[in-house]
């Protein structure tokens, strides 16, 4: 949906008001010619036959969609041409002006008002002019200025030699323009078309100028090209001055079977390198990396997402084709390019090429993908095995009323730079007895997996074969059982829910040191690893077990809106015996308890939510999750964020990390909010971003100031950028606003970015759902 | 202390035949919403039935964002998050339960430097929140039912039949969860 | 037309009042219609001067009263007013009460409107202190076929 100018702050009346004794009339400029005009006034009077008909005393004229209104009115009936003198007010479908003369010809719908001030109908735009040269529904101003301020409130204006304002195509051309903001001048330039409504509409965005010691001043220009109803474009040139000029582009499109979208950016030569050459040249260590050369030549990005839906269904079920490539020059672009601790965290690029399809029962796919590494401190090595190509089906179906039945399969061959290279079958039928009655649930399952492989022969030599194999049965046992209590609390009524629940595991032990270690890990130690038939992530390793874990969940459920105001949770994992499969260094878990697990979650109300994970593991007496996230939202769109985490390595055992992140959005008033965070690691005693902003927005001018530190590189110096924004409200285009950009910038800027799916979105009707997870 | 076994699944009264509708025809989440339905007793209307009773899952979104970085700057814990927007209109198209949202998210570590394989650990969190979510769903209606049966003064609501009843999907018994976690504030924009 | 001066001018009204001499005005009264050449006038009441056998002033009551006339160069002038005074001396019309004035496509309205058919003069302004309004209204040159504005 379109995103409106937001205008709640302007006065209530227009800078040109309505003309009161105007006729209400929805005619356009085109019916002009096949209306008929009347003349009213105090007097009239005509010489002779031909001669000028002169009308005085509070003179109206109107036809079709124009309405004039003057002192005098000289109007000559056969050539049309008129004159109007003094208290000249004209409207038309299009605008609205106040002047002292004007003159033109009805004929031909040419008219000339000097000395005026005007309002567009849409959008508040406004200003003044030495003359202005109407032709039907186009005009051009002479010596003009144009803002969407109120004349009592002038934040910034546009200031041009000319412009032409066409009302229908809802479009005008400033040439020599000079954009002041509050008289003092910002920006020149010679021709700049912006838009005077709300359609989607070619034209400039928002320039976006930001500092920053890495870029110098940052100037970025997007130019939206609305191309055709179903496909359109951004270019966005940039200059910083510190490094030089970039181009970037990107590509819509959208047709009944699909949409994509193509993302590139190209910079032919950057300074930045050149100005620090040891950052890549030189490894943390100092000693100079081999075969490393200078990025700076023909540095860019690629990234296209497409989805295609295929219109026949095979199997019965739906198919449809999706790619997601990316691309980058050089392992420090991310790290050189991007301006937020967040677009620079990731560290490695996936491109996916895939077809799938679901049935009622199943999915399956046939896909590849590759890796990318994106960043230089991670060694090649580390990064995952591209698989090259992998076909997987998961199906599962009742029968017989009491069972049901199911595989998942999977073929994957892996392919690596640097590790050895293999293929991998995984199969793994299973048969499960779901009983369930109201208030309890019993799932006894029986599953059966066969691995096998064909490995190259470095891993042959490992595994002692070409091609080991594993299969082992896997026994588990799921049941529950539910306790409800109405209680009320505060006066509210509430469903007070106790939830028990067991889960036993059998997996005979299989040794699996030998097998190769493709896309296997161990899971993150969760709430649900409580309940899960493995411990690792993939087929590479499948965990013997003899354990039972119990766990209660308790909820407070609110009976009027069916929201959980509060849920709780704890949970353990007996182990009768050692677990012996292990991955890489890690250490058996011996038979006894596992660390409890907790969690926390309470939203009493809809301004407050608070929850807390935390993991105490007995055998070591210490700690391996703490982690507490408030929120709390203030008036409209006020927010307070506080977070603390602590997590240990659950194989090294030694803290991985211990952080703390406050951040807050605090509207002080209708036009000032202040923004800010600061996220620091107690464990490294280092602090990663610190952001403070402040927004002032006015009717028609808002400017933001945001200066930020945050972690510029693997080094972990900091950068600090200070980024000024104007946003001269209705002066960009409709298409596209650097607002939501910002937004994404500046954490929480707006408390819809808080949401998966914001608030505000709920409402809209036309709601975009992504069918599969972001791969 | 008042507690009892749980009563069924609670419908509102005059829901009759409900068909579940969705963005995309073969979501996971729609199937397993209507395997559960029919479980607590509601009649499944296919998916072209006019003037039924309708349960719309609007939108379902997935995010997966960066929630702590290390001292260099890199992601090493994400949290993935899965939100569906949904409302139930009754036969008349009256909301019977107002277009609302449920946002659900699992955290999971991804170290920069021993990455492999924590794509694996994803897919199972995809699943996962797919039964959380039909579970939390489930209970949204249940509560809003059992409102509708108060108000309308029926003592408790009817006793569901007891008898064991085979649950014809995979697992989709209504799970403990570990409840509705708030969303990740994410770190900053791309 | 000028040349209506030569024709004959016919009266015909319900009944008719003659003035001894040339002093008093003839009165007629009751469906008035006199016509002379392209001259139409139909009214409630005429009052005729004459002087030397020649009618120098008509003046017109009626609800309203109507002067239709063809101008030189043959387009039609048709005027109603409540009261309407005809100088033929100077060709001038004098109209007053909701003056309707209709020519060459346009028409005009007004409390008071003075015309002088020779020249084309046009005077239209308030009556005396009525606060009476001017107003005409201007037929486009190609009106829209579907509005074709019917003539009276």
């Amino acid at each position: 949906a379109e995103d409106e100018e937001d205008w709640s702050l302007c006065p209530v009346g227009d800078p040109v008001p309505a003309f009161s004794d105007a006729p209400e009339t929805d005619a356009t400029a085109a019916d002009r010619q096949t209306a008929p005009t009347d003349i009213e006034g105090g007097s009239l009077s005509r010489a002779g036959t031909g001669e000028n008909i002169v009308v005085q005393d509070n003179v109206r004229l109107s036809r079709g969609d124009q309405f004039l209104h003057t002192d005098l009115l000289s109007y000559n009936e056969e050539s049309g041409q008129y004159v109007a003198e003094g208290g000249v007010r004209y409207q038309d479908s299009g605008m609205r002006i106040v002047a002292e003369r004007a003159e033109g010809d009805q004929n031909a719908d040419r008219h000339s008002i000097q000395d005026l001030r005007y309002q567009l109908t849409e959008r508040r735009g406004n200003g003044g002019a030495e003359r202005i040269d109407l032709h039907g529904a186009q005009g051009s101003l002479v010596g003009s200025t144009y803002t969407t301020c109120d004349p009592s409130d002038q934040q910034w204006q546009l200031k041009a030699e000319q412009i032409d304002i066409d009302t229908e195509e809802g479009m005008a051309v400033a040439r020599n323009a000079v954009v002041r903001i509050r008289d003092v001048p910002v920006l020149y330039v010679p021709w700049f078309m912006f838009p005077i409504d709300d359609r989607r509409r070619t034209g400039l965005l928002y320039p976006s100028i930001s500092m920053s010691g890495r870029n110098g001043l940052d100037w970025k220009q997007p130019i939206y090209l609305n191309l055709a109803p179903n496909y359109d474009a951004t270019l966005t040139p940039r200059i910083m001055t510190d490094r030089g000029a970039m181009i970037g582009t990107e590509f819509r499109w959208l047709y009944p079977e699909g949409k994509g979208t193509v993302y590139g950016e190209w910079m032919p030569h950057d300074k930045l390198p050149g100005s620090e050459p040891d950052k890549y040249l030189l490894d943390d260590n100092g000693n100079p990396i081999p075969g490393a050369r200078l990025p700076e030549d023909d540095r860019g990005l690629f990234r296209l997402d497409a989805l295609h839906n295929l219109g026949n269904s095979w199997f019965g079920g739906k198919w449809h084709a999706r790619a997601n490539l990316g691309w980058v020059s050089d392992t420090h672009y991310l790290d050189d390019f991007s301006n937020s601790l967040f677009g620079r965290s990731s560290y490695q690029m996936t491109s996916t090429v895939g077809l799938y399809g679901r049935g009622r029962y199943w999915d399956a796919g046939l896909m590849a993908d590759h890796q990318q590494l994106t960043d230089y401190t991670v060694p090649e090595l580390n990064l995952r095995y591209d698989r090259l190509p992998r076909a997987y089906l998961n199906w599962s179906q009742p029968f017989a009323t009491w069972f049901e039945a199911g595989v998942t399969a999977e073929a994957v061959r892996f392919r690596h730079e640097v590790r050895d290279e293999g293929s991998r079958l995984d199969f793994k039928p299973y048969i499960s007895m779901p009983l369930e009655g109201a208030s309890w649930f019993l799932r006894p399952t029986l599953a059966w997996r066969y691995t096998a492989y064909e490995l190259d022969d470095a891993l042959a030599t490992v595994a002692g074969e070409r091609s080991p194999s594993r299969s082992l049965p896997i026994a588990s046992l799921d049941a529950g059982v539910y306790f409800d209590r109405s209680t009320t609390i505060g006066g509210e009524r509430y469903l007070h829910t106790l939830e028990p629940r067991i889960y036993y595991l059998n997996v005979p032990y299989r040794d699996q040191s030998g097998l190769p270690r493709f896309d296997t890990t161990p899971m993150t130690y969760s709430w649900g690893q409580l309940f899960r038939d493995n411990r690792y992530t993939g087929p590479d390793r499948q965990s013997d077990a003899n354990q039972l874990t119990t766990a209660l969940t308790t909820r407070l459920i609110s009976e009027d809106d069916g929201r959980e105001r509060l849920s709780a949770s704890i949970g353990q994992i007996q182990y009768f015996e050692d677990v012996r499969t292990t991955l890489g260094n890690e250490q058996p878990i011996e038979q006894g308890k596992s660390a409890w697990i907790a969690d926390v979650s309470v939203s009493p109300n809809d301004r407050w939510n608070i929850n807390v994970g935390y993991q105490w593991d007995p055998k070591f007496r210490g700690e391996d999750l703490a982690s507490l996230r408030l929120r709390y939202l203030m008036g409209e769109s006020g927010v307070v964020n506080l977070g603390y985490r602590y997590r240990r390595n659950p194989t090294t055992r030694e803290d991985l990390l211990e952080q703390v992140d406050f951040s807050f959005l605090y509207p002080i008033d209708q036009n000032w909010s202040v923004v800010g965070r600061y996220y620091y690691s107690l464990l490294d005693d280092k602090l990663l971003e610190s952001i403070a902003g402040v927004q002032w927005e006015s009717c028609c001018l808002a400017v933001r100031l945001v200066a930020r530190r945050y972690v510029r590189n693997r080094d972990g110096d900091l950068d600090d950028s200070l980024r000024l924004e104007f946003e001269l409200k209705g002066l960009g285009s409709a298409g596209q606003k650097t607002e939501s950009e910002l937004r994404r910038a500046i954490l929480g800027y707006d408390r819809d970015d808080l949401y998966l799916v914001p608030p505000s979105l709920i409402t809209d009707d036309y709601v975009d759902s992504s069918p599969d997870p972001i791969l | 202390c008042g507690f009892h076994l749980r009563n069924a699944l609670v419908l509102p009264p005059d829901l009759g035949p409900v068909k579940v509708v969705s963005a995309d025809r073969y979501s996971p989440l729609a199937e397993s919403l209507a395997q559960a339905l029919v479980r607590s007793g509601a009649e499944i209307a296919p998916a072209d039935a006019a003037d039924t009773a309708v349960l719309d899952l609007v939108a379902e979104r997935w995010g997966d964002t960066p929630i702590s970085v290390d001292a260099r700057g890199r992601a090493q814990e994400y949290s993935l998050r899965y939100a569906v927007i949904f409302e139930v209109r009754g036969r008349d198209g009256t909301a019977i339960l107002p277009r609302q949202a449920v946002e659900l998210s699992r955290d999971y570590i991804s170290v920069p430097t021993n990455s492999i394989g924590t794509e694996g650990e994803r897919d199972i969190l995809v699943k996962e929140l797919r039964r959380e979510m039909s579970a939390s769903i489930l209970r949204r209606i249940d509560a809003v039912a059992r409102r509708q049966f108060s108000a309308a003064g029926v003592a408790s609501s009817p006793a569901a039949t007891t008898g064991t009843v085979p649950a014809a999907m995979e697992s989709t018994a209504v799970e403990p969860v570990p409840g509705e976690t708030a969303p990740e504030p994410t770190d900053g924009g791309r | 037309r000028s040349s209506d001066r030569t024709k004959p001018m016919l009266i015909d009204a319900d009944n008719v009042v003659h003035a001894l001499d040339e002093s008093q005005p003839t009165v007629l009264s009751g469906n008035v219609v006199i016509t002379q050449g392209t001259l139409d006038i139909r009214s409630a009441r005429a009052d005729v001067s004459i002087r030397n056998n020649e009618p120098t002033q008509v003046v017109l009551t009626g609800n309203p009263a109507r002067l239709k006339q063809e101008m030189d160069d043959g387009s039609p002038f048709s005027a109603d007013a409540s009261r309407i005074v005809y100088d033929l001396t100077t060709d001038t019309v004098t109209l007053t009460g909701n003056v309707t004035v209709n020519q060459r496509g346009n028409t005009m309205n007004g409390p008071r409107v003075v015309y002088n058919m020779k020249t084309g003069r046009v005077q239209a302004t308030r009556n005396g202190t009525d606060s009476g309004r001017v107003s005409m209204r201007i037929e486009p040159k190609n009106p829209a076929p579907a509005d074709q504005p019917e003539s009276d």
